[in-house]
């Protein structure tokens, strides 16, 4: 077991522009509307450096201030875990697709940033944090493999640790053989122990059995949890919103599953 | 940290197949570097190349998986006995209480750019053959030698460009000292494909000759392909194991995507991680495995970070001119090559280096050298300002 | 919450089974009744990773202690309100009481290296944490001044140490920790001299090597006059973690 306190949420996804907008949306008490994902550029980033950013950099910086934001912390210096099942996938279509081209004109910035690793990068230079950071790659479970390793980053440093969890859709043709369905970002401020501004502890178990995933209640945010691996986060994002005592199970590695039981702070 | 026994590692690149023949060929100061003769690529450039690839093919229930980095995979785990290795550790820990934190920057990548070579020409669709999830995506390594050594514990793959096989021991070694699971597979592979070779020619970071790192006149890189497995497990009651991770430490740049921040700032603060992390000075410290890509700027910045910890003292030395630059298969591939230096007493000199530029400070070895080797420093530093630094050797 | 600290209690001492009844007798009183102990725990006061060091660390029960709570944090059952035990301390102790040292082998078995060394001649390793409890009122005022100094030295930046002793100027209190100190010795067939401060000495002391220190009282539940000192080599601010890891 391991556990951890979450201090703060970031959130944008198709309708979903933002944790603090959405926490009704998520807790059920209000529709879900779908719309096309917005996302703003970091003022952050450096001029020449925010023309080059991709979506997939954008996703993963916007839910991550936001969380930040809502922790009332600063980025510099805390840990990160970035987990996404594809990484920059328009960046690794045109490549491959310059590639194919006679003449292989491949854009070195296009290549920098086609590392799975690129939101990580940026995110560094956008907060000016020499922090340790991961990027990890589990397919559709990144979001378990994510928040295992963010938790157990809490358990052994005893420090802050952001998870950031992200997803873009390839262009044709990859999108037909790999459909992500929508861009979708989040991101959770974790410390190891419970702050003024901590919404719920979480205490997370690796379960080595097959187990059903948590779903979504609402026929729409469920085909956007089933539909994108990052928004396999949505049910601990719920529970979060509802503010009750929940176990959300996220499926991870064949025939394995995290328990994650949330339990609200006072 | 709690150091982790190191009871089994393995080694393939172009140097050889297996711990003997990669320790023989840094004995005898061979590179295994030779003109780009891969696929179709035609650049002026040298690359480490493993022989047989493309005639090997994975174990035929694993048949949906086989690319060239599975396959290379493959024969990672087969070299030095180390599926057998794992095979006794998961007898005794069980299968569920064995992790996999592999790591790799290509993955299977070259399949989707041969893919792109064969789109229909109607519809644009890449050809029905094509299997993205078990080649292409970055996770289908860890899916690949988690189902090839039959283990049923947490998994994942991390990449974060050249730094990704060195952050895995880390990964592994939070699961172990958090009860996730007992033991764990670290390393990973990264093969040769268009997308490296002709990415970083664009980004004019590839030499025209053999990588040549820390010398006056060294121009850039040379891409290699390697994997490299190790087993990590608590250290055993009774008996200390040979070579254990001692500490581990990472940080990043904060600078740029493609430039190591010029001081090394960055990259001195993963070292000084690392020997906290160990509970170790400097002087502790008897050889430094440089990152030394022999590009003008990695091995500048990287100099002063050295010299600065160092303090010039403490031999040190890149051995990419013998592997090549094995991008996300460097931090496991130079690791090991710390443990072989360790258990052999020899540390390696650097292959292709002629003469060492004068304005570099730290005490590059060229030849190798024979000295007792208690505890060594490897460095891995990746595009994105990732980086990290390992501690090897015998607990204090 | 009582059923947890009891249930920490027997994993910590059961170990000591193996060493003999006195030692697990003397094991089972010491972690009930030292405040110390819990203290440590609760209030998260040593650090994840690195190494400790316990200087005078007896049967090693502090190391013990730390053992089982990482083996009962894993397994789910831990207080809600404490922080994560830590949990990748590569965990040393010395000792010069040969009986000691032998107990403390015997119950950790290898998941601790405890040295058989007087502490005055011993080099430290690095550390992240260096422990010394009730040890120093046996050593001459310089020999405690020395002993200070190196552990200072061997302090990683963002260390801690801990060091738990009575207090010389707390009357009553004091004089029964004195006493029963002395008793303690003489029942071991020790009768050298001790040698106590004020709390205000220590803590002067301690800020001479540059250690910023704060002082609570130890003494709960006991009539004694301990006062345990955490000191570090600079000021812990929560958003410096940059520097922390690892």
């Amino acid at each position: 077991m391991m556990r951890a306190f979450v201090e703060g949420v970031g959130l944008v996804g198709p309708g979903l522009r933002g944790w603090a907008q959405c926490r009704s949306v998520l807790a059920g008490n209000e529709p879900y509307c779908p719309a096309p994902t917005a996302v703003a550029t970091s003022e952050l980033l450096p001029a020449a450096e925010r023309r080059r950013t991709g979506m997939p950099v954008k996703l993963a910086l916007a839910a991550g201030l936001e969380a930040f934001a809502g922790a009332g912390r600063d980025a510099a210096g805390v840990a990160t875990v970035f987990a996404s099942s594809g990484g920059d996938c328009d960046n690794v279509h045109l490549v491959c697709e310059a590639l194919a081209a006679p003449e292989r004109q491949v854009s070195p910035t296009r290549f920098h940033n086609s590392v799975h690793n690129a939101a990580a990068g940026y995110w560094s230079i956008a907060t000016r944090s020499r922090a340790a950071s991961t990027s990890l790659c589990c397919y559709d479970a990144s979001v378990a493999a994510g928040l295992l390793d963010a938790a157990s980053q809490i358990a052994v440093e005893g420090e802050p640790v952001a998870l950031v969890v992200y997803d873009h859709p390839y262009p044709e043709p990859l999108n037909a053989v790999r459909p992500l369905g929508a861009s979708f970002g989040a991101a959770l401020v974790l410390t190891p122990r419970a702050t003024a501004r901590a919404i719920a502890a979480l205490d997370v178990v690796f379960v080595p059995q097959k187990a059903e995933a948590a779903r979504m209640d609402d026929p729409g945010l469920e085909a956007l949890r089933a539909g994108v691996p990052a928004a396999r986060v949505l049910p601990l994002l719920a529970a979060l919103a509802r503010g009750s005592p929940e176990t959300v199970i996220l499926e991870y590695v064949a025939g394995t599953h995290l328990r994650v039981a949330v339990t609200p702070c006072a | 940290m709690q150091p982790l026994a190191i009871s089994r590692y393995s080694i393939v690149n172009c140097l050889g197949a297996g711990s003997r023949a990669v320790a023989d060929a840094i004995r005898g100061r061979r590179s295994g570097l030779v003109p780009c003769d891969f696929e179709t690529v035609a650049l002026d450039t040298y690359i480490g190349r493993v022989p047989g690839l493309e005639e090997a093919r994975v174990r035929p229930d694993l048949g949906a998986y086989d690319c060239r980095n599975n396959r290379l995979a493959q024969l990672g785990l087969d070299a030095d006995d180390f599926a057998g290795a794992v095979t006794g550790a998961r007898k005794r820990y069980g299968a569920q209480r064995m992790g996999v934190f592999v790591g790799t920057s290509t993955s299977g990548i070259l399949e989707a750019e041969l893919a792109y070579r064969r789109r229909d020409p109607q519809s644009g669709a890449l050809p029905p053959g094509f299997r993205y999830a078990e080649t292409q995506n970055t996770f289908s390594l860890a899916d690949f030698v988690r189902r090839y050594l039959a283990l049923e514990g947490p998994a994942c793959v991390v990449s974060s460009a050249c730094s990704s096989t060195a952050k895995v021991f880390g990964n592994a070694a939070r699961m172990i000292a958090t009860g996730v699971c007992d033991a764990a597979v670290v390393g990973g592979v990264d093969t040769l494909c268009l997308t490296t070779l002709y990415g970083f020619h664009s980004l004019e970071l590839t030499s025209r000759g053999p990588c040549r790192p820390f010398d006056a006149e060294r121009d850039g890189i040379s891409i290699g392909e390697g994997a490299g497995f190790a087993l990590l497990e608590r250290m055993p009651a009774a008996t200390g194991a040979a070579v254990a991770l001692l500490g581990i430490g990472e940080s990043s740049d904060a600078y740029h995507m493609s430039t190591p921040h010029p001081e090394g700032l960055g990259a001195k603060l993963a070292m000084e991680r690392a020997l906290a992390s160990a509970g170790l000075g400097p002087s502790d410290i008897d050889y430094v495995h440089l990152h030394g890509t022999g590009t003008r700027t990695n091995d500048a910045a990287e100099d002063r970070a050295v010299s600065d910890l160092f303090d010039a003292v403490t031999p040190c030395s890149s051995t990419k001119g013998a592997t090549g630059h094995l991008l996300g298969a460097a931090g496991i591939t130079e690791a090991i090559i710390c443990m072989l230096a360790i258990g052999r007493d020899l540390m390696p000199g650097s292959a292709n280096t002629r003469s060492v530029d004068p304005a570099l400070k730290c005490n590059y070895l060229v030849a190798n050298r024979e000295a007792r080797v208690r505890r060594a420093l490897s460095n891995s530093f990746g595009f994105g300002g990732s980086n990290c630094s390992l501690v090897l050797g015998a607990p204090a | 919450m009582d059923r947890q600290l009891s249930h920490l209690h027997r994993a910590a001492t059961h170990p000591y089974l193996k060493a003999g009844f006195y030692s697990w007798q003397f094991a089972r009183g010491k972690l009930r009744y030292d405040p110390v102990f819990v203290m440590l725990l609760r209030r998260g006061l040593l650090p994840g990773h690195g190494r400790l060091l316990d200087v005078g660390c007896g049967q090693g029960l502090l190391l013990s202690l730390l053992i089982a709570a990482g083996e009962q944090y894993r397994s789910g059952d831990w207080p809600r309100d404490w922080p994560a035990p830590p949990l990748n301390l590569d965990l040393h102790g010395l000792d010069l009481r040969p009986d000691r040292v032998r107990a403390a082998r015997r119950a950790l078995e290898g998941r601790a290296r405890i040295e058989l060394r007087d502490a005055r001649e011993a080099e430290f390793p690095r550390c992240t944490a260096i422990v010394m409890l009730d040890l120093m009122h046996y050593l001459r005022e310089e020999q405690q001044d020395r002993l200070l100094e190196k552990a200072a030295a061997a302090l990683d930046p963002r260390g801690v140490l801990l060091l738990r002793e009575a207090d010389a100027g707390a009357g009553l209190a004091f004089e029964v920790t004195r006493l029963s100190e002395r008793v303690a010795a003489a029942a071991r067939g020790d009768f050298g001299p001790m040698r106590y401060r004020s709390a205000r000495r220590w803590a002067a002391a301690l800020e001479g090597l540059g250690l910023s220190v704060t002082a609570q009282p130890m003494s709960q539940g006991t009539p004694f006059a301990n006062v345990l000192f955490t000191a570090r080599k600079s000021l812990r601010n929560q958003d410096e973690t940059a520097d922390r890891r690892r």
